[in-house]
């Protein structure tokens, strides 16, 4: 879209219009009658993309991200974890939304070797934020993140973003929008198989 | 004496004199069904098609008898029923007195709703109510009511769906004979005097309905019963809850789209009212995905009526309606609340469009009514213009002769005018064929061509002699203003003129709006009580419906963008913490239009929940839009929960219903195609965050929000959370930043004002359908 350079991470499931017998038919039309009912679908660069794929089934990239004590840490060094990442803010109204959800997803898998990390972009320093997981009883990993490294290398164009990697450091899913404990769990689940 | 041109109206509305009403509630033939025959069996009255002229006179006998009169109307405020204070009918009031008296005389109550501006209640005034021999039948073997319609919302609407159930057509005036209960059992609207081919004459009419009250007052009052509950089942009925989503506003609006009329643009194919909402949400769904149906819909409607004789073309604004589908002939009265949704119309088909015409009718719509239709002093827009200049004419005010166009024009002027707005001998106004309506019938190019003077002196000529006639008409008795000062149309006019600052960059339109928000404020609320209905001579009068507090809520909300100052805010949130508190339907949701524990006469018992705009937006459709806001704003589920339920209350009743289901069509669009949601963290007076501000007003993006937080005197305790902690991280900031949201992602934060621009243009607008289309 004009005025808006942003790339992206996650790109719509099935891409019907770029499968030529299905654009303009009545199939495409339902289908994306369908997805513009429930999710968020940007135009970025000429493309259709919403959540799934671009940095599906690859590495998760690599990035230095600062622990609130100070020190750094790259999310590497967490492999052989089922990671769900989420980038989040403490000025973003759905971002506080769906941290209740993480905080009981966290909560209900972290003893099967899954962790969520919380990305802090844009949320003052790190006392403030240890202040606001005290709040929102955040008893999970949280980091930060600088807002330009992010968009660069996970292509995050909206908050919140999370992506779900699995024991080898694969990002395996991709969330765009606030998610529910409910919607989260399958996935988790069928990664801790 | 009086002589009438009774037929110029109605071209096309063959033989239904009187004000036209833009929607009927129900539909007669459904009630008329299910009441089987027999509800006015020896009172039904054969269809009238006449179409003949009256002239009656005004006896001398008839004046000093008014002089003499007095009637219980003599203190009233409102202009329409002061005018019949000194009629010889004894008129009542709509008030427990009148109701006791029908009771205790066991006579049947006429009624009779109208309005100050409607020509057809004037002439029944002159011909029926003001002659002796009627007026002694009335008071006779009736107690006479009578309610000014715009004072009593509530009133007409239940009456008109009554009455539009057994006679089939509804407006004003309404005449309606009710039992002492208040139950309609028979009426219709205008009536003429006397008899004429073979319809009866108001006179005929009272004395049957008073014989057959005397005669057959069991069999009168069980139909009068069997209706109302009738009524009361079917309004029930008409009202079907559902769930909300996309394919529902997609219905609605391609309902709508098959209503619209492809060669004159607007709805439907005879008489033709402005749909404001219709054009607001055409506005959004083509903002959303480009449909380039909606667009047509907007451009094809604004331009015919820019360009037709329903707008003033030589001194703005609109009037009420046209009598034809090409938008020629007016009925002349200037509403406020039309020309405060289609001053709306036109500055956001100019942001859509960037088209001049627009801006420049928003501009004479809003010169006429800084010129007109406000107090300027202490602010306030009256509630609207007359279409005569006396109870004697019909629009000559704003219509023309050849020869009246040659005596204001200079010749050259004159042979510009004649043909730019198709001025002949004979006239569109068909009694009075030598008068002319003014619409735009040729171009400068072709004028120019035919006179063979250049393109550019004849578009001079028109600007002069637009002036010129302005000026001439000056000379002319000005049609009567009503200085009534309504809540909910001050709302939606406060709501277009703080639009108007910001698109146009009008400073005076704030200031103007704020001054009128503020008065209304002062004078006409109070906690606890909520917004009065009305404002008029210093007073707060009427308690004030749900329409007034939703529409004040919004352009407190409308102010609190602008000015960010948090006590509009709190004003917005008391008025629907009060519409809640009364006017809630606990059991099916949505709100009532009324109090229902209210004391309630007549009709009022029947509780109405109304989703449609009639003609002004449906408060229904407006309470969501303002809930959802206020849920951001204030971030509170509640309120958002309250919206879901009154959206999901009407869901499955709005869908055949056309562009007259739009507001709340377009209440369901914002509620599930979330707009940009902009909170800008920045010190007041710092100029960065001016124009970070500024840059979000000024985007289009319908129904888009911006709040402004200044962080240095702030307390956090009840600000959003997100709110809170984008204030927090101000200070490690250091600067004015733009958190922009969509829907339920947002961007991240910016302090540049052109990705503010562009976020809040395009950050979350869903491109699928645009795509599609685009490539397919």
């Amino acid at each position: 879209m004009a005025g808006q350079r942003i790339g992206s991470g996650c790109r719509v499931g099935i891409d019907a219009h770029q499968i030529p017998a299905f654009r303009g038919s009545e199939m495409a039309m339902r289908l994306l009658k369908l997805f513009t009912s429930w999710t968020l679908i940007m135009m970025v660069n000429g493309t259709l993309v919403a959540s799934a794929t671009t940095l599906n089934a690859k590495p998760v990239p690599e990035m230095l991200f600062e622990r609130l004590d100070g020190s750094s840490l790259a999310l590497s060094a967490l492999q052989g974890t089922v990671l769900l990442i989420n980038f989040w803010g403490t000025w973003c109204a759905p971002c506080l939304k769906e941290i209740p959800e993480l905080v009981h997803l966290s909560r209900q898998y972290k003893t099967r070797g899954f962790e969520v990390v919380g990305i802090a972009v844009n949320s003052g320093p790190p006392e403030d934020i240890r202040a606001f997981m005290r709040d929102h009883q955040m008893d999970y990993r949280v980091l930060i993140g600088e807002m330009s490294p992010i968009k660069r290398h996970f292509r995050v164009v909206g908050f919140p973003t999370s992506f779900l990697v699995d024991r080898h450091g694969i990002i395996r899913h991709c969330y765009f929008g606030p998610q529910t404990e409910e919607r989260l769990k399958n996935d988790v689940e069928s990664l801790l198989e | 004496m009086l002589s009438r041109s009774w037929n110029k109206r109605h071209r096309v509305v063959e033989g239904t004199e009187g004000c036209s009403r833009r929607w009927l509630s129900l539909k007669g033939w459904v009630v008329v069904a299910l009441l089987g025959v027999g509800l006015v069996i020896g009172l039904r009255i054969p269809n009238w098609t006449g179409k003949d002229s009256i002239i009656l006179g005004l006896g001398e006998g008839v004046q000093a008898a008014f002089a003499k009169s007095g009637n219980r109307l003599a203190g009233a405020a409102s202009p329409y029923l002061r005018e019949a204070a000194m009629q010889p009918v004894h008129w009542a009031p709509w008030d427990e007195e009148a109701f006791r008296r029908a009771r205790r005389e066991s006579k049947p109550i006429l009624l009779d709703i109208g309005a100050v501006w409607c020509h057809w209640c004037h002439v029944m005034d002159v011909e029926s109510y003001e002659n002796e021999e009627i007026a002694r039948l009335i008071n006779q073997h009736f107690v006479a009511i009578k309610v000014d319609k715009d004072e009593r919302p509530d009133i007409d609407h239940r009456y008109q769906v009554a009455v539009g159930a057994i006679s089939g057509s509804g407006g004003w005036p309404l005449t309606a004979f009710l039992t002492p209960e208040g139950q309609v059992f028979f009426g219709g609207t205008y009536f003429p005097p006397d008899d004429r081919f073979g319809r009866p004459g108001f006179k005929t009419i009272l004395q049957r309905v008073a014989e057959f009250y005397k005669t057959r007052r069991s069999s009168v009052l069980a139909s009068a019963e069997q209706l109302s509950s009738a009524l009361r089942r079917l309004e029930a009925d008409s009202i079907r809850k559902g769930s909300i989503s996309e394919t529902l506003v997609q219905e609605i609006s391609t309902n709508m789209a098959q209503g619209f009329d492809p060669v004159n643009g607007g709805f439907g194919t005879g008489v033709k009212f402005p749909a404001g909402s219709a054009i607001e949400l055409a506005l959004a769904r083509y903002f959303m995905d480009q449909d380039p149906k909606m667009l047509e819909i907007v451009t094809k409607t604004l331009d015919a009526m820019a360009h037709g004789g329903v707008y003033d073309q030589i001194g703005g604004g609109f009037f009420r309606y046209s009598t034809d589908p090409q938008w020629r002939v007016p009925h002349f009265e200037k509403m406020n609340y039309d020309n405060a949704e289609l001053l709306m119309n036109y500055l956001h088909a100019y942001q859509a469009t960037g088209k001049v015409l627009y801006r420049d009718i928003a501009l004479e719509i809003m010169a006429y009514l800084d010129g007109v239709l406000t107090d300027q002093v202490k602010g306030g827009f009256y509630a609207h213009q007359d279409a005569d200049m006396t109870r004697e004419d019909d629009g000559d005010y704003y219509t023309w002769t050849v020869q009246e166009i040659h005596t204001a024009l200079t010749q050259e002027e004159a042979e510009v005018i004649l043909r730019y707005y198709d001025v002949q001998p004979r006239g569109e106004m068909k009694e009075n064929p030598s008068r002319n309506v003014l619409f735009v019938a040729a171009v400068p190019e072709g004028i120019a061509k035919e006179l063979k003077i250049p393109v550019e002196r004849v578009r001079f000529l028109i600007h002069e002699g637009k002036k010129h006639l302005l000026q001439a008409r000056m000379q002319r008795k000005t049609p009567l203003v009503d200085q009534t000062i309504y809540s909910d149309r001050n709302g939606m006019l406060i709501s277009a003129y703080l639009e108007a600052s910001q698109v146009l960059g009008k400073d005076q339109a704030k200031a103007f709006a704020l001054k009128t928000l503020d008065l209304l404020l002062r004078e006409a609320f109070a906690e606890g009580t909520g917004m009065y209905h009305a404002y008029f001579e210093g007073k707060a009068r009427l308690p004030g419906f749900l329409n007034d507090q939703v529409q004040m809520a919004k352009a407190s909300l409308d102010a609190f963008e602008i000015t960010g100052e948090q006590r509009y805010l709190k004003i917005a949130k008391n008025l629907m913490d009060f519409s809640l508190t009364k006017f809630w339907d606990p059991k099916d949701g949505g709100f009532f239009d009324r109090d229902p524990e209210d004391s309630a006469l007549g009709a009022l018992e029947r509780p109405l929940k109304g989703f449609r705009d009639s003609p002004t937006p449906s408060p229904n459709g407006v309470a969501a839009i303002v809930l959802d806001r206020l849920a951001y704003l204030t971030n509170n589920d509640q309120y958002e929960q309250r919206a879901l339920q009154t959206l999901q209350a009407f869901a499955n009743s709005s869908k055949g219903y056309g562009h007259g289901a739009a507001t709340f069509a377009l209440a369901v669009h914002y509620h599930v195609n979330r707009s940009a949601q902009v909170v800008i963290i920045g010190k007041r007076g710092d100029p960065k965050t001016l124009v970070l501000w500024k840059s979000a007003l000024t985007t289009y993006r319908p129904g888009k929000m911006v709040a402004v937080y200044d962080p240095t005197n702030l307390k956090l305790e009840g600000l959003p959370p997100a709110v809170a902690g984008a204030v927090k991280v101000f200070g490690v900031q250091g600067g004015a930043m733009a958190y922009v949201c969509a829907g339920s992602t947002c961007a991240p934060p910016t302090a540049d004002p052109d990705e503010v621009s562009g976020l809040v243009k395009s950050y979350g607008v869903r491109q699928s359908l645009k795509e599609l289309r685009g490539k397919g």
